[in-house]
């Protein structure tokens, strides 16, 4: 048994409530438990996103499987993969591995493919079915700074393994005007991307849902506090990597994080997560899960120096 | 048709007025007390012997008998008081009388000389309601000693929950929005503290407790489906009393006395949380600043100016904070100022205006500590409204009711400032007003003895206004995976000064009654209700910062149609009371939500939803046991509720997320002798539906379920069962040697069940230390929640002077 306070969290807005009032009251307990699942007929899933970063551009093509299947998810091999941009210019994606790793690779390495303003159409043909998608790349803005502190974890960032006492680090950007920018920020320690479902940290103009009222603004401080889901120890790398998502993007990763952490109380019926890749053929049994991205990347990245840490963000 | 029913209703209304002229009659009228208090008896019978008629008091105690020439022994008797007896003459003038009766006394285990009661079970009109006094709900076994009316509530037939700990309640199929929960008259809009755990009622301050399944009558309105019409005592009018206790999660404590005796009396009662006092210490650096409370404050006062004419005052203000450096707050308030008045013996009037309001608060900076970094975001819904209503005496066989209220709504569905590195900006979802006019009349005509009829008819018009200079036309273009709902809005201006949408309906009502025997009566019912107001929830149990919306252009008033039939008997000189109904209810214009609903901070939030309709039915049996050591009730439901709505589950109907098969409740208390007195109470309930992915794919190192959209309810959650436990022992004593005091020891959930509240498919922990290899997903796993997963002891201490 985990106690857990799973229970009030549903809502992230919950999250925040102090976990003391409910381990004096509430008793309330997770359970891992068997289900029976029924046998279903695989699905295309797409993982993949292009973006204006030199190098090697990935798509990843996988069927889906019986829910709580605990095997790792097969690949699509022998698929064609092929992406084309509003100008007509083909990209042709290879799987060498023969894994379901579709790669896009730049005659030079400095050879960049995604363009902001552009608009990208991803063709796939796979198992006797064709699947298309279609992505907008979208202007993103420059991270300002990267900030960090000496003090205590809070309660956010306190677990087994982390720090008690570190660098708290947080990081500023700033929205550019215009409704409907939408932003994922990835952070990664010392190179590895923070990968757990409460690292999904997704922006709706500067503000973390989807309303008109973050536009034009800072990052608010709950998303710019995000960098340290954990404290950062001296010399460790923080990277912040702020990329340009469409408003669909968006709403799949809102959808994704919501069913991952869909538990409890407050919990939601489970609703489908919105895919762009649609089979040709929509009334084949063979249907598509999963996105294709397209993103425009601005990044920093600091390495935690005792010296350059301030008393007091200025906030 | 719908003028052939109002004619025919008509005919009904005043069919018996034909019957009122008769030989010159004379009326004894007055109010029925506890003598120990003052407290007017809500619902005691004033029976006249000599004529095998009679009447029960109303909500104030008050009671009107017209009667012919001469004199009379008037029987008064109510559940816990001794039988009263008074001769009465009514030879040349009205008669004012007032009784006080004497309750029964606390020496259950000595044979007492307590009043054959009126069999009220089967005798009187009403149907579906439920009273439970607060003295047999202090009795229960409660979550942490709390004791708590609207856990109480749902061990009746016909009430159920989404699940432990969900705030509100369900009755005969009804959404939580659906019950019209009055204190004092005054609507309240969230009836929990700490988002379900415990209804916001202190039990010191509440005097009586109805709840109206079905059969409603016409003073009543607003809501789709049950009417709980929580009392408040009116302080004791003898002698200052004052109550308390200690109990685990809240200290209590109310001090009511008379300030004119037996004229005007006056009761406050305080209870709060105080978890938060005990952890202080304990908090140290980040966490020295968090709060965490729930308190609630009642208190009334009463003004008896004459026998005519009373005054009531009475005021509600509740509250939870929770929160460190970001928190959130909200809370109910209510005031409601009553007059009634004494027009003539027979012609009786109470007057209620009255102030409510529900309000959140969600603060990223509670301390104030960053006003360059903030956001805080308000919401409310309030109410003003007047509202009078006269009972006509007419004879002892009809009772005429007629009334009406205008109440006003004004609703902030979302108002916003947020701060970011110093810019500030304001946004608000644009308030939205409205009135809803309602008038009734209703009548109560004892045919025979044996059959009575009660008939009546509600109008309500709800006008509605919105403050933004455009409003909105929901158009379909196709459900597509950006739009899950398959609606657009069209924008069109409006003017905020004109009203944008108006709505009325009439509402009949229909009781009737037949006793078949001495002890046994059958009884049927019809009744529409009408709801304007919604409450906007898409999660499993509703949370404090659900918005209230109005009725709109787009979203039609809901509507519910229920008829139930029922067959009542008692047994063993009325030891023993027995129901068993049967209802049917049909909803129109219920509301549901397409995936991805964005009901919060959003103005164009009606894109997302969905309608459609509903039906509920429903078997219920009750049997209940009044006299004796031992004492109780057994309820068993067999129920289902469903709904169809447009876009969802295929168009198919399929159950709501609180449809319960089967329900059975069984509470038992029993008195061994002075000092100690046990509880138990036993509930098995089937589990509600829930959705479930069909398949899993992967993507980054993320697995999720896939869905198809609008999947509704595919798996049900493994039934419920609890057995909980109390003892309580009595003390002669409380401090300083005077008053009495009491110890309740309980035991929750006694034989440690981990009840099944939701199950779902999360992400695998990792295991400790482990290290995930690179290019594997996290893989997810079923995880089934148990709110309360353990027994729960608990220790209580009540005092009383």
């Amino acid at each position: 048994m985990k106690t857990s306070f799973k229970n009030i969290n549903k809502k992230h807005i919950l999250t925040f409530i102090p976990s003391l009032i409910l381990s004096l009251t509430m008793m309330s307990c997770e359970d891992v438990i068997q289900l029976d699942v029924p046998k279903t007929d695989p699905y295309l899933v797409v993982d993949g996103s292009i973006t204006n970063v030199a190098g090697e551009q990935v798509i990843k093509l996988t069927k889906s499987q019986d829910l709580l299947t605990t095997s790792n998810a097969e690949g699509v091999k022998n698929a064609t993969v092929k992406v084309t941009d509003d100008l007509g210019k083909i990209y042709e994606f290879k799987d060498p591995k023969n894994i379901g790793k579709y790669v896009w690779t730049p005659a030079k390495v400095t050879d960049v493919m995604g363009v902001v303003g552009r608009t990208y159409t991803l063709e796939i043909s796979a198992e006797g079915e064709k699947y298309t998608a279609i992505s907008k790349l979208n202007r993103v803005p420059k991270i300002d700074s990267i900030v960090y502190k000496f003090d205590d974890a809070n309660v956010r960032q306190k677990g087994t393994g982390k720090p008690d006492k570190g660098y708290d680090a947080i990081f500023y950007a700033t929205d550019p005007k215009g409704v409907g920018d939408c932003y994922r920020v990835k952070i990664y320690k010392n190179d590895t991307l923070k990968s757990s479902a409460d690292n999904i940290v997704i922006a709706y103009d500067a503000i973390g849902n989807k309303s008109p009222i973050g536009d034009g603004l800072t990052f608010i401080r709950p998303l710019r506090r995000l960098a340290s889901t954990e404290l950062y120890r001296e010399n460790d790398k923080v990277k912040v990597e702020l990329l340009s998502i469409t408003e669909a993007h968006f709403d799949f990763w809102l959808q994704l994080r919501q069913e991952l952490n869909n538990a409890g109380l407050f919990a939601r019926p489970a609703a489908r997560i919105p895919s762009n890749i649609n089979n040709v053929n929509a009334n084949s049994s063979k249907q598509a899960s999963g996105w294709f991205g397209t993103s425009a990347v601005s990044m920093m990245e600091v390495k935690i120096d005792k010296a350059k840490a301030v008393k007091e963000f200025n906030e | 048709m719908l003028k052939s029913i109002k004619k025919s209703l008509a005919l009904l209304l005043f069919l018996p007025l034909g019957l009122f002229a008769q030989s010159e009659k004379l009326t004894v009228s007055g109010y029925v007390k506890d003598n120990k208090n003052g407290e007017g008896l809500i619902g005691a019978s004033v029976f006249v012997k000599e004529l095998l008629t009679g009447t029960t008091t109303n909500t104030y105690g008050f009671y009107s008998l017209t009667l012919p020439k001469g004199n009379y022994t008037l029987i008064i008797t109510s559940v816990g008081y001794r039988k009263s007896i008074r001769d009465v003459k009514l030879n040349d003038k009205n008669v004012t009388l007032n009784l006080e009766v004497q309750e029964d006394g606390q020496e259950l285990a000595e044979v007492v000389v307590t009043g054959k009661r009126e069999d009220e079970n089967v005798k009187a009109i009403e149907m579906s309601v439920n009273k439970v006094d607060m003295k047999t709900i202090k009795k229960i076994p409660a979550l942490l000693g709390e004791v708590d009316l609207v856990r109480a509530i749902q061990l009746l037939p016909g009430v159920s929950t989404v699940g432990e700990g969900a705030t509100g309640f369900n009755v005969r199929g009804g959404a939580v929005d659906q019950n019209l929960v009055l204190m004092d008259e005054a609507p309240v809009y969230n009836s929990s503290h700490l988002f379900g755990f415990f209804s916001i009622f202190n039990p010191d301050a509440v005097k009586d407790v109805k709840l109206i399944k079905g059969g409603i009558p016409a003073q009543y309105g607003g809501r789709a489906s049950s009417i709980l019409d929580v009392r408040m005592k009116e302080g004791n009018a003898k002698q200052l009393e004052i109550n308390g206790g200690i109990g685990l999660i809240f200290s209590r404590l109310s001090i009511e006395a008379p300030i004119v005796k037996d004229k005007a009396s006056f009761i406050v009662a305080a209870r709060r949380s105080y978890a938060d006092v005990l952890a202080k210490p304990f908090l140290t650096g980040n966490n020295a600043n968090t709060v965490f409370n729930f308190y609630d404050l009642t208190a009334k006062i009463n003004y008896n100016i004459n026998q005519n004419n009373t005054v009531f005052l009475s005021g509600y203000f509740g509250r939870d904070v929770f929160g460190n450096e970001f928190g959130f707050n909200w809370g109910n308030s209510t005031l409601s100022a009553r007059w009634n008045h004494v027009f003539s013996s027979k012609l009786f009037l109470n007057s209620t205006a009255f102030y409510s309001n529900y309000d959140y608060l969600l603060d990223s900076d509670l301390n104030n500590k960053r006003p360059n970094n903030q956001f805080r975001w308000t919401s409310n819904i309030r109410n003003w409204s007047f509202k009078p209503d006269f009972t006509y005496y007419i004879t002892p066989e009809n009772t005429l009711t007629f009334g009406g209220q205008v109440l006003t709504y004004s609703f902030t569905p979302g108002s916003a400032n947020a701060s970011s590195n110093g810019t500030k900006v304001a946004f608000g979802a644009p308030a939205k007003d409205a009135i809803e006019y309602s008038a009734y009349v209703g009548n109560e005509w004892k045919v025979t003895p044996k059959l009575s009829l009660q008939y009546g008819v509600r109008f309500s018009k709800y006008d509605y206004s919105s403050s933004e200079d455009v409003y909105y036309i929901r158009r379909f273009v196709g459900i597509t995976d950006a739009r899950p709902s398959g609606y657009e809005l069209d924008t069109k201006p409006n003017n905020p000064n004109e009203i944008l949408q108006s709505y009325s309906n009439f509402e009949p009502r229909f009781n009737a009654k037949l006793e078949t025997g001495e002890n046994s009566s059958i009884k049927a019912s019809y009744n529409r209700m009408t709801q304007y107001i919604h409450l906007m929830s898409n999660t499993a149990a509703s949370t404090p910062l659900d918005v209230w919306t109005s009725s709109t252009n787009n979203i039609k008033p809901q509507l519910t149609d229920q008829v139930a039939l029922g067959y009542f008997k008692n047994f063993g000189d009325n030891d023993y009371e027995t129901s068993l109904e049967v209802y049917y209810k049909d909803f129109q214009n219920q509301i549901d939500y397409a995936d991805r609903a964005n009901l919060f901070l959003n103005p164009t939030f009606e894109k997302d939803l969905l309608f459609g309709k509903g039906r509920a039915y429903g078997v219920e049996l009750y049997i209940k046991k009044n006299k004796g050591k031992l004492t109780g009730w057994t309820s068993y439901t067999l129920a289902r509720t469903e709904r169809q709505i447009e876009g969802l589950n295929k168009g198919e109907w399929f159950p709501n997320r609180f449809d319960r098969t089967h329900t059975l409740s069984v509470v038992a208390q029993y008195e061994l002798n002075k000092k100690w007195s046990f509880g138990a109470n036993f509930a098995y309930i089937s589990g509600v539906p829930y959705s479930l992915a069909e398949r899993q794919g992967t993507v980054e190192n993320f697995t999720f379920g896939i869905t198809e959209s609008g999947v509704r309810g595919n798996v049900r959650i493994p039934a419920y069962n609890r057995l909980d436990v109390s003892a309580t022992k009595k003390n002669k004593k409380a401090l300083f040697g005077k008053g009495e005091s009491e110890w309740v020891f309980s035991i929750y959930n006694l034989y440690n069940r981990r009840n099944p509240f939701s199950i779902y498919t999360q992400p695998q922990t990792a295991e400790v230390g482990s290290v995930q290899e690179a290019e594997q997903a996290v893989k997810s796993e079923a995880v089934r929640l148990s709110i309360i997963g353990s027994l729960i002891p608990s220790v209580t201490y009540n005092f009383k002077f």
